[in-house]
Order: C-alpha cells, then sequence, then structure tokens
C-alpha cells in the first residue's frame, strides 16, 4: 500500500464523517502527512472526483461565502471498503512482524 | 494584493497546461483555499511556486501534444516572415531554407504521429507496426523531398482547378498558412464555445486584422487595374509590406496564446493573420517587376516600363481572390 493510497483512505474516510470543503480537507490532511505539499493532496482530491469517488457542490453557510464542497459517493464508499480492507492486511502482517 | 498575484500566476499555468474547463475549476477552487490563506509566503510555503499546483494536475501527454501543436503553428506564422528576410537579405539561404523547413515540419508531424500511437494504443504490436509505416513513410518522403510532396498533396491540385495550370511555387508561404489554418482548427475543436458572445477585443483585433489585410489587396488591385504608378515605388511598398508581416505575425502567435487560455475562437485571428503575411509576402515577390524575373515571362517585353500586360493582371487578380476568399473562409471557420 502506497503513501498516495493512505492519503486517499485518510480522505474518503473524513468525508465519510462528513461533508468538506477542499482547504478543510487540505488543511486536516496536511497536519497528518507535513511532508507532502498541499498541492500534491489537492491533485489527490481532484482525482477522486475524476473517478466519481467523491462529487462536488457549492454549499450555502450563514455569515460566510459560498463553498465547494465535497462529499463521498456510492462508488468512492466502496473505494473506501477496498482501500480500508487493504490497510488492515498491511496492518495485520507487520503485528505479525512484531512492527 | 500578494495573493492575488500567487492566484494571478497559478491561473496563467493553469489556463496554459490544463484543458478549459478543468482549468476554470482549479482556479476557482484555489480562489476559495488561498482566501484561507495568510498571504503569498504562507501560499509558496504550502503549494510551493504558483505553477506547482497545476504541473501536480496536468496530463504530461497532454501538455506534450499542445506544446507539439503550438511549435508547428507557430512555425507555419513564422516560417513566411523568415522566407521575406532571408530572399531579400540573402537570395542563396532561400532555397536551403526551404529544405530545412520542410524537413522540420515532416519531423515534427512524425513525432505527433508517434504520440498518438503511443498514447492511444495499449497493443505492443500494433504500437511497434505503426512506429516501422510510419518512419518507412517519413524516409521515403524525405528522399522525395518533404516540401514538393507536401505541396503535391496541397497545392498542385488547387492550382489545376483554380488556375487551370500547374506552376513552381516560387515560395510556400500559402502552403504553411493553410497548414497552420488547418492545424488551429483541428485542435481547438468547433463549437466548444458556442453560445457564449464573441470577445469584444477579438472582434477588434479581427476587424484591425482585415483592415490590414484588405488594405493591401486594395492596394494591389488599384495598381494593377488602375494605376501601376504607386508599385514603382518598390521600396516604400517593401517597408510596408515587411512592417505589415511582422505585426501580423505578433499578431498570429497572440492569437494562439489567447485562444488556448481564453476562448479557442481567437484561433480566427491566428488564421487571418497568417493569410495576411501570404499577402504580404506576395505582393514583395510577385509584384516588383525587378525582384521577381520568373514574371518576366508574362511581360510584353517591348512594353516593359510601362505596366504589366493582360495575362499578368489577371495572373495577379485570380491569385489574389484565391488567398482572399482562402482566408475569409478559414477566419469564419475559426469563428465556430
Amino acid at each position: 500500500m502506497l503513501k498516495k493510497d493512505i492519503i486517499r483512505l485518510c480522505m474518503l474516510h473524513l468525508l465519510t464523517v462528513s461533508d468538506r470543503y477542499g482547504y478543510e480537507v487540505l488543511s486536516v490532511l496536511h497536519r497528518i502527512f507535513p511532508d507532502t505539499q498541499e498541492s500534491a493532496i489537492y491533485a489527490l482530491l481532484r482525482e477522486l472526483c475524476r473517478e466519481g469517488c467523491t462529487e462536488s457542490y457549492v454549499g450555502e453557510v450563514s455569515g460566510g461565502p459560498a463553498r465547494k464542497y465535497y462529499r463521498i459517493t456510492e462508488p468512492g464508499r466502496g473505494e473506501y471498503q477496498r482501500l480500508v480492507g487493504q490497510w488492515r492486511a498491511l496492518k495485520g502482517f507487520l503485528e505479525e512482524l512484531g512492527i | 494584493m500578494k495573493r492575488l498575484g500567487y492566484l494571478g500566476k497559478l491561473s496563467l499555468a493553469a489556463r496554459w497546461f490544463l484543458p478549459q474547463e478543468e482549468a476554470e475549476s482549479v482556479i476557482e477552487d484555489y480562489r476559495d483555499i488561498l482566501s484561507e490563506v495568510g498571504g503569498q509566503k504562507e501560499a509558496v510555503e504550502r503549494f510551493g511556486k504558483p505553477w506547482r499546483p497545476v504541473m501536480e494536475l496536468a496530463d504530461n501527454k497532454k501538455v506534450r501534444r499542445w506544446h507539439m501543436f503550438f511549435i508547428l503553428m507557430v512555425f507555419c506564422a513564422i516560417m513566411p516572415v523568415l522566407f521575406l528576410f532571408f530572399q531579400y537579405v540573402k537570395e542563396n539561404y532561400f532555397f536551403t531554407m526551404e529544405r530545412i523547413s520542410g524537413t522540420f515540419i515532416w519531423l515534427a508531424l512524425y513525432m505527433f504521429g508517434l504520440d498518438i500511437i503511443l498514447g492511444g494504443s495499449n497493443s505492443r504490436v500494433m504500437t511497434w507496426i505503426s512506429i516501422a509505416v510510419l518512419t518507412a513513410v517519413v524516409i521515403f518522403v524525405f528522399f522525395l523531398g518533404p516540401m514538393e510532396v507536401l505541396e503535391a498533396v496541397f497545392l498542385s491540385w488547387v492550382k489545376e482547378f483554380f488556375f487551370g495550370k500547374w506552376f513552381p511555387t516560387r515560395t510556400y508561404a500559402e502552403g504553411y498558412a493553410i497548414i497552420g489554418s488547418v492545424i488551429s482548427l483541428l485542435y481547438f475543436r468547433f463549437g466548444r464555445n458556442r453560445g457564449k458572445p464573441i470577445p469584444r477585443l477579438l472582434i477588434a483585433c479581427l476587424l484591425t486584422a482585415a483592415l490590414v489585410v484588405v488594405g493591401i489587396y486594395g492596394f494591389v488591385m488599384y495598381c494593377f487595374h488602375i494605376d501601376f504608378g504607386p508599385m514603382l515605388h518598390i521600396l516604400r511598398v517593401q517597408i510596408i509590406c515587411v512592417a505589415a508581416a511582422v505585426l501580423f505575425l505578433i499578431g498570429a502567435i497572440v492569437g494562439i496564446v489567447l485562444a488556448r487560455m481564453y476562448d479557442a475562437r481567437w484561433r480566427a485571428l491566428y488564421i487571418v493573420c497568417i493569410i495576411g503575411m501570404v499577402l504580404c509576402f506576395k505582393t514583395l515577390s510577385d509584384t516588383c517587376w525587378n525582384m521577381s524575373p520568373s514574371l518576366w515571362v508574362f511581360v510584353d517585353n517591348y512594353n516593359a516600363g510601362i505596366g504589366p500586360n493582360v495575362e499578368w493582371v489577371h495572373d495577379i487578380t485570380v491569385k489574389y481572390a484565391w488567398y482572399l476568399g482562402t482566408g475569409t473562409v478559414l477566419t469564419a471557420l475559426g469563428l465556430l
């Protein structure tokens, strides 16, 4: 499992919890992966959108400007489950090795 | 202000490297994101230089293809002007340049063909067969002479059809103009901006360029049909034509850049400018008596010095009408 997949997994996980706007996703993930530039994280967010795993809509915020929000789609949930499975398997192997 | 600077540069990079719809969407996203960021310094620290976010999203194959098209279109616009200078500054270079430029255009088309095959085919066998066939064709064409083949493919039947006879092309300016126009029409495709009003600046630029084109056309027609006197001021005519050709070259390059970055219909400016260049070029090479010895055959030598004879007038009139007509049709297509 590559770092790219782990970031995708985290992104999809964040979106299963609630819809989020772009900057929010970038900030949270950059805190977890500080050595990955936010532009690269944004590219992954767009990739998920292009693949149909997420979709965007313009959301109204009371007192603030309208923002573009991202939400997970049905194919996105499938991809999320696949990545969670991979992550758990990897975690299991690492534990077997005593890491 | 500083934040706008970062977004401005990012927008330019996005419009250059990404397809138009995607570029607009990315710019919109970054406008939102950067509104939360402290300033330009912070933006650079977090996202890298302004082109970095764009390069993360760019499809290298598409970027390479766009650059290949761009080079071909610029090449087709530059060659007529280069011919002008080489022809008049150092006559010996003229024919050499034709060969070199012909080879270059074939190489570019070859690379483009390879790019399409390698980018679009998943079959290894088909890829190698295509590469072998394409290479053989290109080598064969090199032996024949690239410009001669281009002329045979694109121009000889046109000459037969419109002029009723074949004649050697003294320059290939019109060939480049037609190839450039067709490439720009193919690359930018049609109808993507249908429904949107044509930008006012584009209309103004087109009218200006068209005015210069019609001015040159009108001048030549006036000289050949009413009074040949003004044409005898060769040096002035040359200076005006060279200046106009250089301005057309600048207009053509601006047209391609704006077609890519803002609205595909800017290619109409590119087309009208390269056709304008051809008219300037032809005016220089075809209408100056002592500059174009090949045309002496059309002149009645016993009356030389008074004016062109009927055959020459007819030849020039039909040829210029053909350039103007082709240019008008291609420009109109460019606005679709």
